[in-house]
């Protein structure tokens, strides 16, 4: 690995860029037996079959139900609540209010550490949002708890509802936290080299302006925890969570010696959105009131409008300066960033596209900043990218409009700004350092693949006669493993006396397919087969190292520490094995199970014989060794970290392009596609089923954010789209068939080569559809600037194009 | 989202059903196939006392052919209705409709009867009955009475049906001989409500003239609705392009559909417009295709 070539530097550098000495790439990947090998996910077993353990699953002997009563307006002072009457309905055993919990709780800590922007499970003197919970009931059913709700009194002085950030920014505008005095909470620019120089400089300059609808990873079953204190005044929680560091964050919060968090739960998917603090901080607080056992399981209604499970919701202004060339000189991004009620975790969906600002393109300089701003909207939480997504469509949307301002081919303009393949490791403008890939070769392979001429010849003929069809094209850079978002990852890797595997992970099942990952590479290091290894989950409390599945770190972070794991145990058995083969330590082979003497693999030592020496007795293993092979280890990224505001750079950049084909009806405005094609490349592949899982599901929910999906206020503040009638998912029904393309340019810096998969092609498919769709429009004139593209949307855009006077809203 | 209480009476005959209704004194509901039903009362937006369930009422299930009609029991699943040979012969339009209605698991609960009654103006059973002249089969205690359904829809999710009257059965008269119908609907994905449908029956009579033609709409209104404008335009003209773009947009002109974060209110009117032409010009194919299917 050579050191890096290009861009100013940025950002603090703690550590020299890793070298391959560091993390060596495992073995040439034709060696390779179970890596790369489509072995069936091993958890799909359970789910298809219904056999999944969800926290709705856990019942508990003596458990309690818990429900909420929801605020109905969206912004007033909560001037009393009267529970009287709800204590005294059947079933009913506690009811708690916002003051009992300020009472016995820290507030919960938030993103930005704001002392006046408090943010309590239940709301305490004020309400910030149409749904927020006012009070919580603890009854013998759900139904029994729900009635009592009914009959809560609660008295609101209404205040004027704060629904348009652009609005919510104006010094005039009536403000949510009146202690902190403002609705801004996260204001700051970011500037990377000269731009607005750059930009002065440039042959053109456009100005742009898009915008970002609120969708989300809606999960099918709601946000749930379970809460129980146990004799010996231990909290135990489970939950369907992801965040196994949640174990710190409630001791201290609900101010509690020891808390276990269970990970033995399947979460499904998490998609970043399964993060419900307030939602375990409550039934826990619950718990503790009544000293029973507790289940906390949102309604739709519940999770939709107040689960803190939102997504961006974002206006970017765009300029920028390009030359005659088509180069892209300099630019600047400034957002508007509706966070919702609470700071929660939002802002980091502003700061993460950081790592990666420029997309795959070189850009000499660039600004980003903006406004987080507080709404009477639901509470952000960094979901499949973090803001990945809605930041690669600003940049695409650029380039399209770019290429067609200029004149320029929209693929040629692409080329022309892309990094090279021999640039790599490449530093951007704002410091982050991307490890590996060929932008170029990815481009050509769908161009390729998709046979771009034919189409085009398809389109000109099909415009002939009247009909809209439009060619998608756009990439997207995902960076992955992100090291400090989650933090270390560990894993403790045990061989029993049998040679058989059993793994602990310090998290839970979050639909990324982990333990398959797990299984695959613990049978290519210690020659086992899938059948002999178990993958357990922790609960905290037992010294598993747990992170989090956030930043497509997973196959990064806990692969690494599975490794160092199975290294340890290699060790190990060679030492035993040189102990009893009367031969030295550094003449022991171990391959594919079975540990020899150099140049004398027919005189081996299997690994059952070696484990079974392990737990032995005194003369198995050398004197000087302690039995068993149990390790434990954790992994804390590659060397290389780039701090910048706060958030460290990923170690790893996957991309992937994608080229879909769609028809508008120019009558309806119905969208239909006609064909999607994607060439991918996340480096080594583990389980290419697992993989192309992530892609589909990707494209899916990328459609879904495009052209479906939307969590949608009236002016009022009220959410219109609180329920699956009117928050459009996409089904099978709407979804093409995905023609798929590998590529692979292995990252140098893992084990492995491998880099993240999971939010990749989301980050991609919003911005090659709206390309699409533009290109359909196009012998119309129209441009589509925001997401979801709805067929109302296209009927407002043709009726204000139709009569100019009309403005498309 | 769970349902207040409430007092479950399962009938074991049409006339123990009836009783129980009108002991329930106004504050009873019929359980069906419970498809649109059991989500109001765990929404608590329905808060009915009793409700009584027709799901063991094997009298109320089944597709029968008497004299040129077809009658379907009030409970028959919407299903079983799609599935029909029969149904698929004698009244096609009523098959091609079901495949809109939500989605199969629903269907298969979901009943004929149940969706009428519920009287959505987004049904597109609704929209098909008033299409096809169906006439419409309700018992209470004073016996039995039938309705067309052309006055059957009185408001939104509002019928002729009195609160202690169940409807038992609907006919639906065979498809003309020199009839071609059709429904279309424009939904955002496969089993949503549509943002606008129509559904169009057109007879041609000796000279190729339109003898009769019945246009009903999905979506767009209050209520389950026919355009009565529309029709009046068609009766009397020669099929084709001018003609059903005429029909259109005087369907479109009665129109006044509501906003919503989905549609507005103009380009519902908009689609239905379209939809209009596109459903007469398929229905008028199919009735110069007789015979050769």
């Amino acid at each position: 690995v050579t050191p890096p070539k290009a861009g100013p530097a940025a950002g603090t550098v703690d550590e020299d860029w890793g070298t391959a000495a560091n993390h060596p790439i495992n073995r040439d990947a034709s060696t390779f037996k179970f890596i790369g090998q489509p072995m069936p996910v091993l958890e799909d077993r359970r789910f298809v079959r219904g056999r999944g353990n969800y926290v709705n699953d856990l019942q508990l002997p003596r458990m309690l139900h818990l429900a909420v009563l929801s605020s109905t307006v969206a912004h007033a002072r909560l001037l009393s609540v009267d529970v009287s009457a709800a204590e005294k309905s059947p079933g009913v055993v506690a009811v708690l209010t916002g003051a009992d919990l300020a009472a016995m709780m820290d507030p919960i800590p938030q993103e930005l550490a704001i002392q006046a922007v408090r943010w309590y499970p239940l709301a305490v003197g004020k309400i910030r949002l149409a749904g927020e919970w006012v009070a919580a009931v603890a009854a013998e059913t759900r139904a029994a708890a729900e009635d009592a709700c009914e009959l809560i009194e609660v008295e609101y002085e209404e205040l004027p509802p704060v629904v348009d950030p652009e609005l919510a920014l104006l010094p005039d505008s009536p403000v949510l936290h009146e202690e902190y005095g403002s609705n801004v909470v996260w204001e700051k620019q970011n500037t990377w080299g000269d731009v607005d120089g750059d930009i002065a400089a440039s042959d053109h300059v456009f100005e742009y302006k898009f915008r970002w609808g609120r969708h989300s990873g809606v999960p099918m079953e709601t946000f749930g925890a379970v809460a129980s204190v146990s004799p010996a005044g231990i909290l135990d929680l489970w939950a369907s969570h992801q965040n196994p560091g949640i174990q710190q964050e409630t001791m201290k919060v609900l101010r509690l010696p020891s808390a276990r968090v269970h990970m033995d739960l399947d979460v499904g998917g998490s998609f970043g959105s399964k993060r419900g603090r307030k939602q375990m901080y409550l039934a826990a607080a619950a718990a503790m009131v009544t000293g029973r056992p507790v289940k906390f399981i949102e309604d739709r209604i519940e999770n939709m409008q107040a689960g803190d499970g939102h997504g961006p919701d974002r206006t970017f202004r765009v300029r920028v300066g390009v030359s005659d060339g088509g180069i892209v000189n300099a630019m600047d991004i400034q957002v508007v960033e509706d966070l919702g009620a609470y700071c929660g975790r939002g802002p980091r969906q502003i700061t993460k596209a950081i790592s990666a600002v420029s997309g795959p393109y070189k850009i000499k300089s660039m600004r980003y900043g903006g406004y987080g701003v507080l709404t009477c909207k639901s509470n952000q939480v960094p979901f499949r990218g973090s803001g990945q997504s809605p930041h690669n469509w600003c940049l695409e949307r650029t380039m399209d409009h770019l290429a067609r301002d200029i004149g320029l081919d929209r693929l040629e303009l692409r080329r022309r700004n892309y990094i090279q393949a021999d640039e790599f490791p490449y530093e951007i403008c704002s410091g982050a350092m991307y490890d590996s890939g060929d932008y170029q070769q990815t481009l050509a392979l769908a161009v390729e693949k998709a046979d771009l001429p034919a189409l085009l010849e398809m389109q000109r003929a099909a415009r002939a006669e009247g009909r809209l069809i439009g060619i998608g094209l756009a990439g997207a850079v995902e960076p992955s493993g992100g090291s400090v978002t989650g933090g270390p990852e560990g894993a403790r890797v045990e061989v029993d006396a049998r040679g058989h595997v059993v793994v602990t992970l310090g998290f839970q099942s979050c639909g990324q397919a982990h333990e398959s990952m797990v299984t695959v590479l613990v049978c290519e290091e210690l020659g086992v087969e899938p059948w002999q290894v178990t993958v357990e989950r922790g609960h905290g409390l037992d010294g598993i190292v747990g992170g989090a599945p956030t930043g497509s770190r997973m196959t990064l972070m806990l692969g690494a520490a599975v490794k160092m794991g199975t290294d340890k145990v290699i060790e190990k058995l060679r030492r035993i094995a040189a102990h009893n083969l009367e031969a030295r330590f550094a003449d022991i082979v171990f391959e594919r199970g079975r540990a020899y003497v150099a140049g004398d693999p027919a005189t081996a030592l299997t690994l059952p014989q070696l484990a079974r020496k392990a737990y032995g007795g005194r003369g198995d293993i050398p004197p000087d060794m302690e039995p068993g092979l149990v390790e434990d280890s954790v992994y804390a990224g590659p060397k290389k970290v780039v701090r910048v505001e706060g958030n460290r750079g990923f170690p790893s950049y996957a991309f992937d392009f994608h080229i879909p084909v769609v028809e508008v009806d120019p009558e309806t405005f119905d969208i239909k596609f006609l064909k999607y094609l994607v060439v991918h490349d996340c480096g080594t592949v583990i389980n290419p089923l697992v993989v192309h899982g992530f892609v589909y599901g990707g494209i899916a929910h990328g459609i879904g954010g495009a052209m479906y999906e939307l969590f949608d206020y009236d002016d009022q503040g009220q959410l219109m789209s609180a329920s699956f009638m009117d928050y459009l998912i996409p089904t099978v029904a709407e979804i093409p068939h995905v023609e798929l393309h590998e590529m692979s340019t292995p990252s140098p810096l893992h084990p492995y080569g491998a880099k993240g998969a999971a939010e990749g092609p989301y980050l991609t498919t919003p911005a090659a559809i709206a390309s699409a769709v533009e290109d359909a429009l196009s012998p119309l004139g129209l441009e589509v600037n925001r997401v979801p593209i709805t067929p109302d949307l296209l009927f407002r855009l043709t009726r204000a194009a139709a009569s100019p006077t009309v403005a498309a809203s | 989202m769970k349902a207040p209480r409430f007092e479950l009476r399962i009938a074991g005959s049409l006339d123990e059903a009836i009783r129980i209704l009108g002991q329930a004194d106004g504050e009873g509901k019929v359980l069906a196939g419970g498809q649109s039903l059991v989500p109001l009362l765990n929404f608590r937006l329905a808060r009915p006392e009793v409700l009584v369930d027709l799901n063991r009422l094997t009298e109320l299930q089944g597709i029968r052919e008497t004299g040129g009609e077809l009658r379907i029991g009030a409970m028959t699943r919407q299903r079983q209705v799609e599935r029909s040979a029969l149904v698929a012969r004698a009244v096609p339009l009523l098959c091609e409709a079901l495949p809109l209605v939500a989605h199969g698991p629903i269907r298969n609960r979901g009943t004929i009867g149940g969706s009428l009654a519920h009287a959505d103006p987004s049904a597109e059973l609704c929209a098909a009955s008033l299409a096809l002249d169906a006439r419409i089969v309700a018992r209470g205690p004073n016996g039995e009475r039938v309705i067309a359904a052309a006055e059957f829809f009185i408001g939104p999710f509002t019928t002729q049906l009195e609160p202690d009257e169940i409807l038992t059965e609907v006919i639906f008269p065979f498809q003309a001989a020199d009839g071609g119908s059709a429904i279309v609907e424009f939904a955002r994905r496969r089993g949503d409500f549509a943002m606008a449908g129509v559904a169009a029956v057109l007879e041609t009579g000796p000279g190729n003239q339109v003898a009769k033609a019945r246009l009903s709409y999905i979506g767009v209104g209050t209520q389950p609705f026919r355009s009565l404008a529309a029709e009046e335009t068609l009766t009397g003209g020669t099929p084709g392009d001018a003609l059903f773009a005429e029909a259109a947009a005087a369907a479109a002109a009665g129109l006044h559909p509501g906003t919503d974060m989905h549609a507005s209110g103009e380009y519902r009117r908009h689609l239905a417009e379209v939809l209009t032409r596109r459903a007469l010009a398929v229905a008028y194919d199919r009735s110069t295709k007789k015979g050769t299917q």
